[in-house]
């Protein structure tokens, strides 16, 4: 039973909306720089939404007095955005399955300083949106969906699950009409955290390449609007299979063979019904540090062999957008196989020791009928997805 | 399809030690108290379970997650001014850290997810468990729960004068789902949803049930009603705060 797209939604350094994200990409126009809104004395790049969260809740229509965390404010942005460009038929039931790796932290950052000073003080609108849910019920809200939903959270590779969930769903009968994907916003949790794990890079990321030295954490959204291949709505592009697996390695790093990202991609190859060879083209999680780019050129030989297809890591632009990194990438998947591109792999220079392959140096034209997508997140948690031509 | 509930247990009933069940003490020193409750729970369901068959899969669920890794965390942000902090609370403050140690633990390469999703976590990864099984990825899934309190999540609650008065609540429940039923089955699920529907017969108030307040409320009234041991049909009805969240319809098994 086929899974289709009829909408998609993004938000992220390079911009509001799949427009300017798809003419980001193509003109090589990177979104990683000096922080401007996130509150932090760390002096890293960041790939961040070029707007203060006074401007997004602004261009989103709600009142200013209202408290919303920068991670619900982006969600319901690319959400919004892929609910509108399905242009459902009225009464559809919609449920939602989203994903974030931190939640409210972005606001609950401001409410703990004064909280651990006085347990009394600490403004409690601020921390009253901190689990996961809170993003997910202002996303549902916003866009007005009252159906099924439900919030993953798997670091990094959270909105790659939400995706394999949510057309699972769908398989199973359980929703006709799904919204998934994951937001995250840039706060000082997250930068530190990070920057404690001495993997951010202080310039521009370079994934791929010999001289990499780290990851820029980046911030957004990315969602797609899915349904069965009977349900009327015009399809952008097909879910065609997906899976996980876990590297059971360690607790942070990944294994040197890449064992959980090859049998993730194995098994979704094996889903989908594909042999390695009728890939086009991989959008690698791809983060720049030493150890995951490393892990997964291993799992790419194991899985490819000699013949490994087009990849990138389109993090080069965004930056790691955490949770919501493989919803962001599912967008750019599905405008892949819609413009039939192959995104650049931004400030390639010399080979990896460990990979015989270049990335795709420029974002090119050329037959793209699949794409395999890969999110990789902490506790060894490895999602492929993969994705066809509508 | 039918899905079987095998080796319920709760935290609070498992009467083992923690190092037995976990013997690296570097990871035991590391984990919270969230991780401790939750991998001695799940460890101690899995060894029941080893008689019967392998986990191929695992689901947990939580509410607020390694919160009080977070916190530490936080609060180190705000005493060393974000200088030369230490990684390990941040790294176990991720959300899906039990089932990352438990595929660690255990040598899990299988399917592994995290939800985190208030009142419903524990409903949401159930229903990916029993799909799972529908779909042939896992003959035997390993599902669970946990939750921690800490004072600063109690001086919350209170200010935001949630819960009723109740006292938060935490702990721990694992289970491992089938699509058989095998000779450590305990109760069958006949029935899970999302929706508000008519329920034949008398149902079982998950609000009433629970004497804590916290997003565990669904998964202790499921392990009361399973360890109880009284066959029959029952309906759980998850209505935390006053708000219908979901259903359960659970026929227990007549023990041996």
């Amino acid at each position: 039973m086929g899974v289709k797209i009829i909408g998609a939604g993004v938000v992220s350094a390079l911009g509001i909306g799949y427009d300017a994200n798809l003419s980001a990409l193509e003109s090589h126009a990177c979104g990683i720089g000096r922080k401007r809104f996130v509150e932090t004395c760390l002096e890293f790049p960041v790939g961040e939404v070029k707007h203060p969260d006074a401007e997004l809740q602004a261009m989103l229509g709600i009142e200013a007095r209202k408290t919303v965390s920068r991670t619900a404010l982006l969600g319901a942005m690319a959400a919004k955005e892929a609910l509108c460009m399905a242009n459902l038929p009225s009464g559809a039931r919609v449920g939602l399955v989203s994903s974030t790796s931190v939640g409210g932290m972005d606001l609950t950052g401001r409410f703990y300083a004064d909280f651990r000073k006085n347990p009394e003080k600490g403004r409690l609108r601020y921390v009253a949106g901190h689990d996961c849910a809170s993003s997910t019920a202002f996303i549902a809200g916003y866009c007005g969906l009252d159906g099924f939903t439900a919030t993953i959270s798997t670091a990094c590779s959270s909105a790659a699950n939400a995706i394999l969930f949510a057309a699972r769903l769908l398989w199973k009968g359980i929703l006709d009409y799904v919204l998934a994907g994951g937001t995250d916003a840039l706060c000082a949790f997250t930068l530190n955290g990070f920057a404690s794990l001495k993997i951010l890079d202080s310039s521009l990321c370079r994934p791929m390449d010999r001289d990499r030295a780290g990851l820029n954490l980046g911030e957004g959204a990315g969602y797609v609007l899915m349904c069965r291949d009977e349900s009327p709505g015009r399809p952008l592009a097909r879910f065609l299979a997906g899976a996980n697996a876990n590297d059971a390695f360690h607790q942070t790093a990944s294994s040197p063979g890449g064992d959980g990202a090859s049998r993730a991609m194995e098994k979704a190859l094996e889903k989908a019904g594909l042999a390695g060879g009728q890939i086009d083209y991989v959008n690698l999680h791809g983060t720049g540090t030493v150890n995951n780019d490393a892990s997964e050129s291993a799992a790419l030989k194991r899985v490819f062999g000699e013949h490994v297809p087009a990849f990138s890591s389109t993090k080069s632009f965004t930056g790691h957008a955490l949770a919501a990194a493989g919803g962001i990438e599912a967008v750019y998947s599905v405008m892949a196989l819609r413009e039939q591109l192959r995104f650049a792999n931004l400030r390639f220079e010399n080979k990896m020791d460990e990979s015989p392959w270049e990335p795709c140096r420029t974002t090119s034209r050329g037959k793209v009928g699949h794409v395999l997508s890969n999110s990789f997140g902490f506790g060894g948690n490895c999602t492929t997805l993969i994705f066809g031509r509508a | 399809m039918a899905y079987y509930i095998n080796c319920m247990k709760s935290y609070a009933g498992i009467g083992r030690e923690l190092k037995e069940l976990v013997p690296d003490m570097n990871l035991r020193r590391r984990m919270g108290p969230g991780l401790k409750m939750g991998s001695a729970t799940a460890m101690a369901v899995l060894e029941d379970f080893d008689a019967h068959g392998k986990v191929d899969a695992v689901v947990t669920a939580t509410g607020l997650g390694c919160i009080a890794d977070s916190e530490k965390f936080l609060a180190a942000l705000s005493d060393l001014h974000e200088q030369a902090l230490n990684p390990t609370p941040f790294i176990y403050s991720t959300f899906n850290t039990l089932g990352a140690i438990i595929a660690l633990l255990r040598s899990e390469p299988g399917y592994n997810n995290t939800f985190s999703h208030r009142e419903t976590s524990f409903e949401c990864a159930l229903l990916d468990a029993m799909m799972l099984i529908d779909e042939g990825e896992a003959r035997n899934v390993l599902v669970g729960f946990f939750d921690e309190a800490t004072p600063a999540v109690c001086r919350i609650v209170e200010r935001l004068r949630l819960g009723q008065g109740k006292p938060v609540g935490e702990g721990a429940f694992f289970l491992v789902l089938t699509g058989r039923e095998l000779a450590c089955s305990q109760a069958e699920i006949t029935r899970l949803s999302f929706a508000e529907q008519e329920i034949g017969g008398p149902s079982v108030s998950v609000q009433e049930a629970v004497s804590r307040n916290w997003f565990g409320a669904m998964a202790e009234a499921l392990h009361g009603l399973v360890s109880k041991g009284q066959a029959g049909d029952y309906v759980l009805v998850n209505d935390l705060n006053g708000m219908f969240h979901s259903l359960m319809q659970v026929r227990c098994l007549p023990r041996e």
